[in-house]
């Protein structure tokens, strides 16, 4: 009986010792769980790149511009003003005379624009017998012409004429180079086919040309 | 009993998604609307009225034979240019004709052609006119009848022949007509 309470004891002991190994060993492990986590986590490094996208806003100008003007010398036009949409000008005129001068739209926009319809109104039924309008117009490849006397290019009638839309398109800015658009625009005093239609006194007459330019 | 009637006032497409499209298309065409531009040139020309009557230079025909004509000019009734002759026989000649823009009839009544040396030179001038053709030449007028009428036209056909000589000749023709 003797042996048998000391060898329990004994298994008792060595149960007890083997428990505490294990707690030793576990407490080990957790210790060095967490030490191996925070290891990890102090080798974690983030790295960034930052940019600013600088987004361009659109612009829609299409203007006259007053540095392109040139008298074209036939007969004075030197009074003349130039704002960006509009431009006058002022001339008398003896039977066959021509008064013109050169001016270019330009487009300091981000969209293409193209002259899609021009306008010539003011002379009375009359006078359109005798005054005639001419104009030119080039863009750097293509040119068109027209005229009410039939002398140049297209003949045409007071009133509105559609321009191709395959034609006369005016770049948008390219860096700082303006895209452009080139008139030569003429007023003539010409012979009317009917001499009924000859004014026999002196006449202020009024041409008025507008043209319209629509994004592409 | 029918069958149950679908409520329409629940449809999400016309409660909240039609008017937005609605509201987008008409907000895209306000904004392409926007990128139009209309530029205008404004002149007022001053037309100094011609003379009752005076040569209407857009008639000019050229039909010289041999000769050059050059530096046409035209105040009223007078007429300058210049003619290079380049050998005896050749000629400067030329069809203009005289409107007249006045209801009034007009009669020619003098031609003078100055410059031109008849020793050396013939000139001739042939009016058509609705009654004759007259022509005046550097040895006087034949013909008759040299009326223009209101609102009408008289055709000159004018020529200087180098008739004697050596070399080419340059004049300066300028010939007047005389109506009354």
């Amino acid at each position: 009986m003797k042996k048998s309470a000391s060898s329990n004891k004994r298994k008792r002991r060595s149960i007890q010792k083997r428990l505490g190994a294990q707690w030793v060993a576990l407490l080990g492990l957790v210790v060095a769980t967490l030490g191996m986590a925070v290891g990890f986590a102090a080798f974690t490094k983030t790295l960034n790149i930052s940019g600013t996208a600088s987004v361009e806003k659109a612009v829609w100008s299409v203007r006259w511009d007053p540095d392109s003007f040139y008298e074209e010398g036939y007969v004075d036009t030197t009074a003349h003003s130039i704002s960006d949409s509009s431009m006058t000008f002022q001339c008398t005129l003896s039977l066959g005379d021509v008064c013109g001068f050169d001016l270019d739209a330009i487009n300091e926009g981000t969209f293409d624009a193209k002259l899609t319809s021009f306008t010539i109104s003011g002379p009375t039924t009359a006078q359109q017998q005798y005054i005639a309008v001419r104009m030119f117009s080039y863009n750097g490849s293509s040119n068109l012409s027209w005229s009410t006397d039939g002398t140049y290019g297209t003949k045409i009638n007071y009133g509105t004429t559609n321009v191709s839309s395959s034609n006369l398109r005016v770049s948008k800015m390219s860096g700082s180079t303006a895209g452009r658009l080139w008139f030569e625009i003429d007023a003539a005093f010409i012979q009317a086919e009917n001499v009924n239609n000859m004014p026999t006194t002196n006449q202020n007459i009024s041409i008025t040309i507008s043209f319209k330019f629509d994004q592409v | 009993m029918g069958k149950l009637k679908k409520n329409k006032k629940d449809s999400p497409v016309k409660a909240f998604i039609l008017p937005a499209f609605v509201f987008a298309v008409l907000f895209m065409a306000v904004g392409f609307a926007a990128y139009t531009k209309t530029l205008s040139v404004t002149g007022t020309t001053t037309t100094t009225a011609p003379k009752p009557l005076y040569f209407d230079s857009s008639s000019f025909d050229d039909e010289s034979n041999g000769g050059t004509i050059s530096n046409m000019s035209y105040t009223g009734t007078e007429l300058y240019f210049k003619c290079v002759l380049p050998s005896v026989g050749k000629t400067c000649s030329f069809y203009i004709e005289v409107a007249n823009i006045d209801s009034t009839d007009y009669q020619l009544s003098t031609l003078t052609m100055n410059n031109v040396s008849s020793t050396y030179y013939d000139f001739s001038v042939t009016l058509y006119d609705e009654a004759d053709d007259v022509v005046f030449t550097s040895s006087g007028a034949t013909g008759s009848g040299c009326w223009l009428y209101g609102y009408g036209y008289d055709g000159y056909l004018v020529t200087v022949r180098y008739k004697s000589g050596s070399g080419s000749k340059t004049l300066y023709p300028k010939l007047t007509l005389g109506y009354s």
